[in-house]
């Protein structure tokens, strides 16, 4: 009888309780919420054996998103090379610049190194949060198990930038675009010959629509007639993000106007290369320290990349 | 009501809105029809007061574990609360309208769907407009409201089409109002 008294009393304070819990939770500082992103991860886990092929077929079925996959054929592969010697070729260029100055300055600047030895590992996109509309993250099924640490450089399988690891969980880390408009501002450049022997410098925000835009110095008042060009493209050069990202590709301009606050620059407008909100699997580059990557070539009898 | 096939339903309609968000979302993904609203709004029409103010609760905490907000400037958290008490006053508006409409329709589901997301949405715009205050989230409310706005109507479609999936499931859920049999009572 008093059981079954005090299960009635518990039954009816359980739900003012939890409703409480939740309004005091809604509030709290997100520093004391750490817990409920691993709650949460068991939550998504439990989610994901049927979020994660709904969400393939919708990349698959989706005009322009996803269409291109890192299997894709034989001439994607071959233009992924292409890139990334381009992109070896350039950060080669950064070096020579840094020696360049190092010499001049005879001062010890941050060592730049440009070959610092990545792992790739490729990720599929799990989807994004159940609520779409107050985060812009993508949910790739590579986690801590597999090296991803936060801050991790997530590219498509060539050379575009993607963006970088939020958080990690266990067995998925969340990325944030770089045209999230949550993202910081980056800093880029402009390469305005293939060669990029000529390049100029310029402060990128996302815009909320898939492309970034901000202001570059207009070399046309200096060097007579401005090599800015639509279709050029612009590489990462942001010291806040990690060596081996530099002069990945963030985008090539798309529109080129006049700047109203500045009349000695023009505001460029960025759209990378492929749908960041579509991809359907990203390259995670994991940096991995001199000594485990010599051994792991050793092992390889090859070179460390 | 059979709380088995709530859940099993729920993480359904949890996993058709992850997954058919990059096929279903225009632009950017800001704006996305939800699968779980029309579920929270077909277990309030005919569930009793309590057990559909629980099941927006508990439909609530999963959306809110299952989501993360961006910290500035960098960085992401899980909030749990916002969508908690959101789901919770939208199932209170439903069990509060029920007495007025016909439930068997489908535009019973289809507007209370989208009146129970207009609630939801801006429950959630408050609650973080409020934490934006104190905490380094990354938060625009003009946007976020306009953005839930839509999402809301949005739902509307999905609700539609939830309506033909739910309605046979609804001896599965054991509802003590059946909804066919509250329908012929009406009659």
């Amino acid at each position: 009888m008093s059981r079954s008294l005090s299960k009635t009393r518990l039954s009816r304070l359980a739900f003012p309780g939890a409703v409480t819990l939740c309004l005091v939770l809604a509030f709290a500082p997100a520093r004391l919420m750490g817990w409920a992103g691993w709650t949460g991860s068991v939550v998504v886990a439990a989610i994901s054996p049927l979020a994660h092929p709904v969400t393939e077929f919708s990349l698959w079925l989706a005009p322009g998103k996803g269409a291109r996959t890192l299997a894709d054929d034989q001439r994607n592969r071959l233009e992924g090379e292409i890139e990334r010697y381009k992109l070896r070729y350039l950060q080669a260029q950064l070096e020579n610049e840094r020696l360049h100055d190092l010499v001049e300055q005879l001062a010890g600047a941050r060592q730049f190194n440009p070959a610092e030895p990545i792992r790739p590992i490729t990720a599929s996109v799990m989807g994004d949060a159940a609520d779409a509309s107050s985060t812009s993250i993508l949910r790739v099924r590579a986690g801590r198990s597999l090296g991803v640490t936060a801050g991790t450089v997530a590219t498509d399988g060539s050379v575009q930038l993607l963006g970088r690891v939020q958080r990690v969980f266990p067995l998925y880390s969340e990325v944030r675009p770089i045209t999230a408009q949550s993202s910081t501002p980056i800093q880029g450049r402009v390469l305005l010959d293939a060669e990029a022997t000529r390049t100029l410098e310029c402060i990128l925000e996302a815009t909320g629509d898939g492309m970034l835009r901000g202001d570059v110095e207009d070399p046309g008042e200096t060097e007579g007639g401005s090599p800015l060009e639509i279709g050029q493209r612009v590489c990462l050069k942001d010291r806040d993000w990690p060596d081996s990202a530099q002069m990945l590709t963030i985008g090539t301009i798309v529109a080129i106007e006049p700047s109203r606050d500045h009349p000695l620059r023009k505001v460029i407008t960025v759209r990378p290369g492929s749908d960041l909100r579509g991809a359907a699997e990203v390259v995670l580059r994991i940096p991995v320290t001199r000594g485990a990557a010599d051994a792991q070539a050793r092992a390889d009898g090859g070179v460390s990349p | 009501m059979r709380w088995i096939v709530f859940a099993l339903v729920s993480w359904v309609a949890f996993g058709l809105e992850i997954g058919l968000r990059p096929l279903l979302s225009p632009g950017q993904g800001n704006i996305a029809p939800s699968f779980v609203i029309p579920v929270l709004v077909y277990v309030a029409l005919w569930s009793p007061a309590r057990t559909a103010l629980w099941a927006g609760l508990i439909l609530g905490v999963v959306t809110d574990l299952t989501s993360a907000v961006d910290l500035n400037p960098v960085g992401a958290a899980t909030v749990i609360g916002p969508h908690a008490i959101g789901y919770l006053l939208a199932a209170q508006l439903v069990v509060a309208a029920r007495g007025v409409v016909i439930g068997r329709r489908p535009v019973t589901l289809v507007v209370l769907s989208v009146l129970a997301a207009l609630v939801a949405g801006i429950v959630v715009v408050a609650l973080f407009t409020i934490r934006g205050f104190y905490d380094p989230i990354v938060w625009r409310p003009g946007s976020q409201l306009g953005f839930r706005t839509l999402s809301a109507l949005y739902t509307g479609l999905t609700a539609a089409a939830m309506y033909l999936v739910l309605t046979p499931l609804a001896g599965a859920f054991q509802f003590q109002s059946a909804p066919n049999a509250r329908f012929a009572r009406r009659a």
